[in-house]
């Protein structure tokens, strides 16, 4: 049987699985901070998969691999609130959030004051650079660019940013967060903090709607070199052999 | 086919907009209104393939495959940004300018909130809600009196026959430490939560509480331009995920299709 067979099989389930990521990021359009997601595929032939590994590779991922799902991580536009707790950042660092299992982080500054703390939708604290969340008295608030706290000329604390080498690696847990991965989070002394703004989704709804398209085209043609394989082995089965033509 | 669930999340999200979008336009002739925002969040990811350091080809820091599935309507926050002034003339007629809030007694025996500083007088000479609830500190005026609010909220009034002002009392506004905790009653009203904080009261003049102005009531703080541009985006939105689901229903078709 030829390979063929398996090659469309693959790129199908391909983009089955491309279509996953378009419909979540056209969801996350209003997601503040949300970074859109865009499959990497790899092309892989049967005797790398199995140098690799040293054992077959499954079937449908030997000739076409989603090697990765990579984040966009360019920014998004900056949407003014007027809410003295939303933070945006100008520069490419992340909030710092505690958790109980390790820090989050976010691009996502929708927080609120509970209890004297700045906390985010999610529901976790907003770190300062102390590593402890900034403690606010009654009473309006100000953030300066460079993330320090104040409250009537009283210096409360300051806001932790930091940045990652390879931001698009973090991963995602969900309700605007992340996590650092094997990654190291550096302090970020260059990102900006802005006050009473939120930095929008930056998923571009024309990009995901050309993409939609294009996978469903995608999709069509594979069916149809199915379609051609199976009418090739087909012929192949009733034809050869026959010994009067026609 | 996760595609047609994810859609679907964000279609009911949008939907979810398009009421608050609803709720806010119907009230932007409300006296005393805050607008209401949404927070959206992206729900959790399946993680398809771990992040591996190193990769086939030696690409270092491959992300994996994490598939995420939507998108949901997390909470509903609302905007105390201060509304504009809209002179009425009407003695009674307040409103606060910073973020306090008046405070009025309820019939079940507790405090609610609002900013709607239209008041009244009931048969006994009290301010009272235009629905009739006491406002708190209890201010009785005087029959035929001319009343003056000032900004620290003394009223004084200057009662028929005499000629000096007789102070009759002085405005207690309430501010909380997170009023978007606040949860919203109807009728102008609001409740305090666990969320806000308890009311801390004080003086109208007060730091972070505002003063108070006679003659004027705030107008909603409701942009009727930034709603509909909300609007435009609730329904493009709503309708992209509409095509995901029509996609996606195309692409299990053609899948269907193969075997004939």
């Amino acid at each position: 049987m030829s390979h063929g067979i398996y090659t469309s099989l693959a790129a199908g389930v391909r983009s089955f699985e491309s279509l996953d990521l378009v419909a979540n990021n056209l969801a996350n359009q209003d997601t503040p901070g949300y970074r859109a997601q865009r499959a990497v595929f790899r092309v892989t032939s049967p005797e790398e998969a199995q140098g690799a590994t040293g054992a077959p590779a499954r079937l449908a991922e030997r000739y076409l691999t989603m090697e990765e799902v990579g984040n966009d991580m360019r920014r998004g536009g900056l949407e003014q609130t007027g809410d003295p707790a939303h933070l945006a950042l100008d520069g490419d660092g992340f909030l710092v959030l505690g958790g109980e299992d390790g820090a989050r982080y976010t691009r996502d500054g929708s927080l609120t004051v509970r209890e004297g703390v700045l906390v985010h939708q999610s529901g976790a604290p907003l770190l300062g650079v102390s590593g402890e969340p900034v403690r606010l008295e009654a009473g309006p608030f100000v953030i300066s660019g460079d993330g320090v706290i104040s409250q009537g000329g009283d210096e409360r604390g300051r806001v932790q940013v930091v940045q990652f080498a390879e931001p698009a690696a973090l991963v995602r847990e969900g309700a605007n967060l992340f996590s650092a991965g094997t990654q190291q989070a550096a302090a970020d002394r260059e990102t900006r903090v802005i006050q009473g703004a939120l930095e929008s989704s930056n998923v571009e709804p024309l990009r995901e709607l050309v993409e939609m398209i294009r996978l469903n085209r995608f999709h069509e043609a594979y069916r149809k070199t199915l379609e051609s394989i199976d009418e090739a082995s087909r012929q192949l089965n009733t034809r050869v052999g026959r010994l009067t033509a026609n | 086919m996760r595609a047609l669930y994810t859609a679907a999340t964000g279609m009911s999200a949008q939907q979810v907009k398009m009421d608050n979008i609803a709720n806010n336009l119907a009230n932007v002739g409300t006296t005393g209104f805050k607008k209401v925002r949404e927070n959206f969040q992206d729900l959790y990811y399946q993680q398809l393939r771990a992040p591996a350091p190193t990769t086939v080809q030696g690409t270092q820091n491959s992300t994996g495959v994490q598939v995420g599935h939507g998108v949901q309507m997390a909470s509903l926050r609302r905007a105390f940004e201060q509304g504009n002034a809209e002179i009425t003339g009407n003695a009674t007629d307040m409103m606060i300018d910073g973020p306090g809030f008046f405070q009025v007694q309820l019939p079940d025996g507790t405090l609610g909130y609002t900013r709607d500083g239209a008041f009244r007088l009931d048969d006994e000479g009290n301010l009272v809600t235009v629905d009739g609830y006491l406002l708190l500190p209890g201010i009785t005026i005087p029959q035929g009196s001319v009343i003056t609010v000032g900004a620290d909220g003394i009223i004084t009034a200057i009662i028929e026959g005499e000629e000096a002002a007789t102070e009759l009392g002085q405005l207690e506004l309430a501010s909380f430490t997170n009023a978007a905790g606040l949860t919203a009653d109807g009728r102008n009203l609001f409740r305090a939560t666990e969320a806000s904080g308890d009311a801390l009261t004080g003086l109208p003049g007060d730091e972070g509480i505002g003063q108070v102005l006679q003659h004027a009531l705030e107008a909603s703080n409701v942009d009727v331009a930034e709603e509909l541009v909300n609007l435009i985006r609730a329904q493009r939105s709503y309708e992209l995920a509409s095509k995901v689901i029509e996609t996606s229903d195309e692409v299990l078709q053609t899948t269907n299709q193969i075997k004939r």
